[in-house]
């Protein structure tokens, strides 16, 4: 499909017309950045794509199975013992000795250094750990700006387009 | 219905209505008591769910119904005025980096889609989000196809004004 | 009943909800760093303090010194599961990143995702969360102090070192305690 016609689709879609097919191609486009497409259009098929990532825990259904076999609907939560150890890794025991009776470790007595933390330096002289801090954010600097050219050459794009075709073009 | 089947069948759409109750609700475990709640309901009319001609539908009727109830609850006011959303826009002070950045417009495009009548941001959801169609939507939503199309027309049209709103603040 | 409360604020403690967001790093950090199948970092406040009595004459350092002049903390934890995907609990405890974190920006690529995530209060950003997921790995960096965001996209523009190497390299050295 070429840019003219992605860009009489995506009228229709502003329209309410479109068909579903219709807007799962105009969603592919919008995707691969073409150029057919309006900016806010490829933006909001970027926020559709990041909302729908929103998801139940894992642990979502054993907690409702759970719930079922307790009896209870009243919204009380009834932690099994497999809930517990899915989150052993992270150093927390708990023993179950039987119905109401949990051993709790609560906040203040947990072991020194499993959840409270214990900063030790990986290295020892001030050398080295700047030589790897410096590693680490010019990495993290790399990645923050490749993420803002994109939008950079949108707005461009954006600015360009408008001077070219005039006012209002861009908001039909 | 055994367990084994519910899973199959209903527990399935748990992450679509889990984000249709967060479109109501704006909180995590609000939206996750809600899906928890609609499970339970459906489980126990479960013998009544061969009846139900879609059943995804259902689900997703269900999980609005109690998202609604709850919102009358704890008498959370949902904001209906459209320009609560451009004084935030204008006045935060952005520095160049957040200017560029999603997130800014998509918090703002979440609550202005919030700032909507509810059908509109449901019908927009329902459909930019979730693909479902206009048939499946009316059911959800208890309106008719017309009216489902009049909603996306003007849910649509709405979030673009916003979204150009944005773009020329950061020119 | 009192005991159902403790369960609450165990699960909660687990599950990084209601406490405050940097406890909730912090723990789930100091958790992984023992763990074998990841390469754990971390460069302490006293650390920071000593990088400002370095002594910087190579100009390059001395942007970096100035980048980071305002940090207090870098903790990093990188895996490389050969298995292919990060660990599925590792994932779910990074979906409870809590409401204090504001996603910044995301980039999804065919083979990686970034996110990065900040916490602020008031006009300032006080850590700066950064997770790279790819098919093989998980990279978890979080900054903390007084962040400042163009100064460091600054940082990469004007120097030449690749660092796009740098999680290859990572996992190389042995850097686990």
């Amino acid at each position: 499909m070429d840019n003219r016609d992605l860009e009489l689709l995506e009228l229709k879609y502003w329209a309410g017309e479109t068909t579903l097919p219709e807007e799962e191609v105009l969603q592919r486009a919008a995707r691969a950045g073409s150029e057919g497409l309006s900016a806010d259009y490829k933006r909001l098929v970027g926020l559709a794509d990041q909302s729908r990532e929103a998801e139940l825990d894992p642990a979502f259904e054993a907690e409702f199975w759970a719930r079922v076999e307790g009896g209870k609907s009243s919204g009380a939560r009834i932690f099994t013992i497999a809930h517990f150890i899915r989150y052993a890794a992270v150093g927390i025991v708990l023993v179950a000795l039987g119905l109401g009776m949990w051993d709790i470790i609560s906040e203040d007595h947990l072991p020194e250094g499993q959840l409270i933390s214990a900063v030790e330096d990986t290295y020892e002289s001030p050398e080295q750990a700047f030589e790897e801090a410096k590693k680490a954010l010019l990495f993290a600097s790399q990645k923050l700006n490749k993420g803002a050219a994109p939008v950079e050459e949108i707005k461009r794009f954006h600015t360009t387009k408008m001077s070219i075709i005039g006012q209002g073009a861009e908001n039909q | 219905m055994q367990q084994q089947e519910f899973s199959e069948t209903i527990m399935v759409f748990r992450h679509k209505m889990y984000r249709f109750a967060l479109g109501y609700l704006k909180d995590e475990e609000d939206a996750k008591d809600v899906v928890q709640d609609v499970m339970i309901k459906l489980w126990e009319t479960r013998s009544e769910l061969k009846e139900k001609l879609n059943l995804e539908a259902w689900c997703m009727s269900l999980t609005r119904n109690k998202a609604l109830d709850r919102i009358k609850q704890v008498g959370r006011k949902r904001k209906s005025d459209l320009d609560e959303v451009s004084p935030e826009v204008f006045s935060h002070s952005f520095s160049p980096l957040r200017v560029v950045s999603d997130l800014e417009s998509h918090a703002h495009i979440t609550r202005f889609a919030a700032a909507l009548p509810e059908k509109q941001q449901a019908t927009f959801q329902l459909r930019d989000m979730e693909g479902y169609s206009y048939l499946e939507i009316g059911e959800m939503l208890n309106i008719d196809i017309n009216q489902v199309k009049v909603n996306i027309f003007r849910a649509r049209k709405a979030i673009r004004e916003n979204l150009v709103k944005l773009y020329s603040y950061g020119q | 009943m009192k005991i159902r409360n403790n369960i609450s604020l165990v699960i909660l403690l687990l599950l990084a909800q209601g406490i405050s967001a940097q406890d909730a790093i912090e723990k789930y950090f100091s958790a992984y760093a023992n763990d074998p199948s990841f390469t754990s970092i971390v460069i302490s406040s006293k650390m920071f303090e000593l990088f400002a009595k370095m002594d910087t004459s190579d100009p390059e350092n001395k942007k970096v010194k100035e980048a980071i002049g305002g940090l207090k903390g870098i903790r990093i934890l990188s895996s490389e599961t050969a298995q292919g995907g990060a660990p599925k609990n590792v994932q779910a405890a990074i979906a409870k990143i809590g409401k204090e974190f504001e996603l910044l920006m995301s980039i999804d690529e065919s083979n990686e995702k970034v996110r990065f995530y900040i916490r602020e209060e008031g006009e300032k950003i006080n850590e700066l969360l950064m997770i790279v997921s790819g098919k093989e790995e998980l990279f978890l960096m979080s900054l903390t102090g007084d962040i400042d965001l163009s100064k460091m996209s600054s940082l990469s523009k004007n120097m030449n070192i690749g660092g796009m190497n740098y999680l290859q390299n990572l996992d190389k050295n042995d850097k686990t305690k």
